[in-house]
Parts: structure tokens; C-alpha cells; sequence
């Protein structure tokens, strides 16, 4: 964890509302899920990043497999064209579930309550370890497709959280892409822009932390820069 | 005889892999105790509120050997699907085509 100060207080942060949540919140609260939604609107993706106690267990899972030396396994690019969709058929089934017929996704809040529920169907169990045994290989997998991530996402063009990149101090050495949890190509490929926030991103600073060149990813919240990348002598 | 030699041998093994841990023994400790200690609340608070939520319209139904059935069987599931996952991971990975190792002959010249 050395020279990764921000995962590390990430995963704290996660730890903390994890076990917040736990101790405060009974069971789904719609309250918070909207508070969350609000919060989206001036963070964007952030709650993701930092609060959500589903991306603390995806977290711990790749953890896990970093502990055991096993590598990560990526979306083939061919396929990711075509899972693309599904992000939006899994949130318009959210939703038409959350308005007729009375669907509590009590996951996003307590993921510990969903899992123990004694009356789960065969399919929710096959889905809940289908999910796991993907999240274990491919890190923050089930946020790729997440329909309160998705819903976050559209407030991410708008948010005040921007992660921008210096074009001209960009060495494309790709440490960027491969350090991304949520496999955003947009961050190293743009060249032009300099506003690379994606709807996709989570805020991990993950990017920011791996790039090797002195001020060419930086975060900036209300406009003022908090974070920028330099280079780690080791 | 024998299994006192090897009984030794596994006690110097371990001994040796864990000299890195037992440099930060007390730090462990602290982080090992709290770690239990939230594990027990966090026990003993579920079982509180399982009870009380029960019957209510909140959650849904509890009762411990049904949820660790269900969390069997979502970890069995977990475990097949990430283990087919990385065996076909694997195979692609062998297939990938190897660069010509050289012979004995081709090194010479």
C-alpha cells in the first residue's frame, strides 16, 4: 500500500460506511438511496467510490485475489461493445421494479442482509454467486453495470468532481488504463481534452496515483485542484 | 523417528515464513482484537435485530440455518464460477503462441 494514500483512505472510508450502515440503518431505506442520488448530482460517482458498501465487497474480493497472486482478467474489448446495453436494460427493470411492483434492493445498503436472507429463490442465489465469482477476477465488475451507477453516472457530465488531463505532459504509457477498476479507455486515449471525466468513473484516483508524469492527471472539486499526479521514486 | 524430523522441519519452515510477521506482533494484536471485537457486536447486534425485524414488514425471513444455506450456496456458486472463469483464462493463456526456443545447435551458431 505504499505510495497509495488515497486507496488507503478510500478503503477506510468504505470501511467506515460499511460498518455505518450496519450499526444505523435497519434494512432498505429509500431515504438513503435518494440521498445518495442527490449527492450524485453535486459529487457524481463519488458515493461509489467512497460510501457504497457493495463496492467495499467487490473491493475486499480483488484484495483477496491480489493476497493469493492471482491475476486480474479483464472484458475482452471485443465483448464490452455488447454488455453495454445490459446497463441499461438492468436499470429500466430497476426501476419499473422500484415504481409497480414493490422491489426493495436492499443490496446497495446492507449487501450483508441480501446475502443472508434465509427466502432466497434458487435464482437470486445463482445471481448473487454468478456476480462474486466474476467480481473476485474482474475488479468493481457488478458497478460496470450497476443501475444506480448508471443513474449516478448521467450526473457525472455535471458534477463538480472533474478529473483532468494535460495533454502535452501525457507520455501514454498506459499506467492509467491498466490501474482503472472500471476499464476506462477515454482517460488514456483523449489527447485533445482535457476534462477526461467519464460517466463511468468512480473517483478512485487510482489513475492519478499510477501516472509516472509530474501534473498530468489531476482531480479538481468546485474548480479548485486537490490532487495531481507526480512521479513516485522508489 | 521420522516424524519427529519432519515435525522439526515444518516447525523451522514456519518459523522462517513468519519472521516478517512477528516483527509487528503487538501492532496484530491491537488490529486482530479490535477486528474481534467488531465481529462480536456486529454478531450480537444481528441477532437483535433479526429478531426484532422478524415479524415486522422490513426484511425479510431469518432464521440462521437458512441463511447460511443461502450463503453456502452463493459462496459454492462464487467458487465454481470464478474457478471455471480462470481455468478457461488459463487455457487461453497456453494458447497463446510461445516464441521458438532455440536448440543447443541454433545457440552455437
Amino acid at each position: 500500500m505504499k505510495g497509495r494514500k488515497i486507496t488507503l483512505f478510500r478503503l477506510l472510508c468504505l470501511l467506515f460506511t460499511t460498518f455505518s450502515f450496519i450499526f444505523l440503518v435497519g434494512g432498505f431505506n429509500i431515504f438513503l438511496l435518494g440521498f445518495s442520488l442527490l449527492c450524485a448530482l453535486i459529487f457524481g460517482r463519488l458515493w461509489c467510490g467512497y460510501v457504497c458498501p457493495l463496492g467495499f465487497y467487490q473491493e475486499i474480493l480483488s484484495l483477496f485475489r491480489k493476497k493469493l497472486h492471482l491475476p486480474a482478467i479483464r472484458i475482452p474489448q471485443k465483448v464490452k461493445p455488447f454488455l453495454r446495453p445490459a446497463k441499461y436494460i438492468i436499470l429500466i427493470y430497476f426501476l419499473l421494479g422500484m415504481a409497480f411492483f414493490n422491489f426493495h434492493p436492499v443490496m446497495y445498503i446492507r449487501p450483508d442482509l441480501a446475502v443472508s436472507d434465509s427466502a432466497l429463490a434458487l435464482w437470486e442465489i445463482s445471481v448473487f454467486g454468478i456476480v462474486t465469482g466474476v467480481c473476485f477476477f474482474n475488479e468493481r465488475f457488478f458497478c460496470k453495470y450497476c443501475p444506480l451507477g448508471t443513474l449516478r453516472g448521467f450526473a457525472n457530465k455535471i458534477s463538480f468532481g472533474r478529473i483532468k488531463k494535460k495533454g502535452s505532459a501525457c507520455t501514454h504509457c498506459r499506467a492509467c488504463l491498466e490501474s482503472c477498476p472500471m476499464d476506462i479507455k477515454e482517460i488514456y486515449e483523449e489527447r485533445g481534452k482535457t476534462d477526461v471525466t467519464h460517466s463511468d468513473c468512480i473517483y478512485c484516483m487510482k489513475c492519478i496515483e499510477a501516472c509516472p508524469e509530474p501534473d498530468a492527471l489531476s482531480f479538481s472539486l468546485f474548480g479548485k485542484t486537490l490532487l495531481k499526479s507526480k512521479r513516485n521514486i522508489k | 523417528m521420522y516424524l519427529s524430523f519432519i515435525l522439526r522441519q515444518f516447525r523451522i519452515q514456519l518459523y522462517r515464513k513468519t519472521a516478517g510477521i512477528r516483527k509487528h506482533r503487538k501492532k496484530l494484536k491491537i488490529i486482530a482484537v479490535s477486528m474481534l471485537l467488531l465481529i462480536i457486536i456486529f454478531i450480537a447486534k444481528e441477532m437483535v435485530t433479526r429478531n426484532s425485524t422478524m415479524h415486522s414488514n422490513q426484511n425479510a425471513v431469518f432464521s440462521w440455518p437458512g441463511s447460511a444455506v443461502s450463503i453456502a450456496g452463493i459462496a459454492g456458486i462464487a467458487a465454481i464460477t470464478s474457478g471455471s472463469i480462470y481455468v478457461v483464462y488459463r487455457k487461453k493463456q497456453n494458447s497463446i503462441a510461445q516464441l521458438p526456443v532455440l536448440t543447443q545447435k541454433e545457440k552455437e551458431k
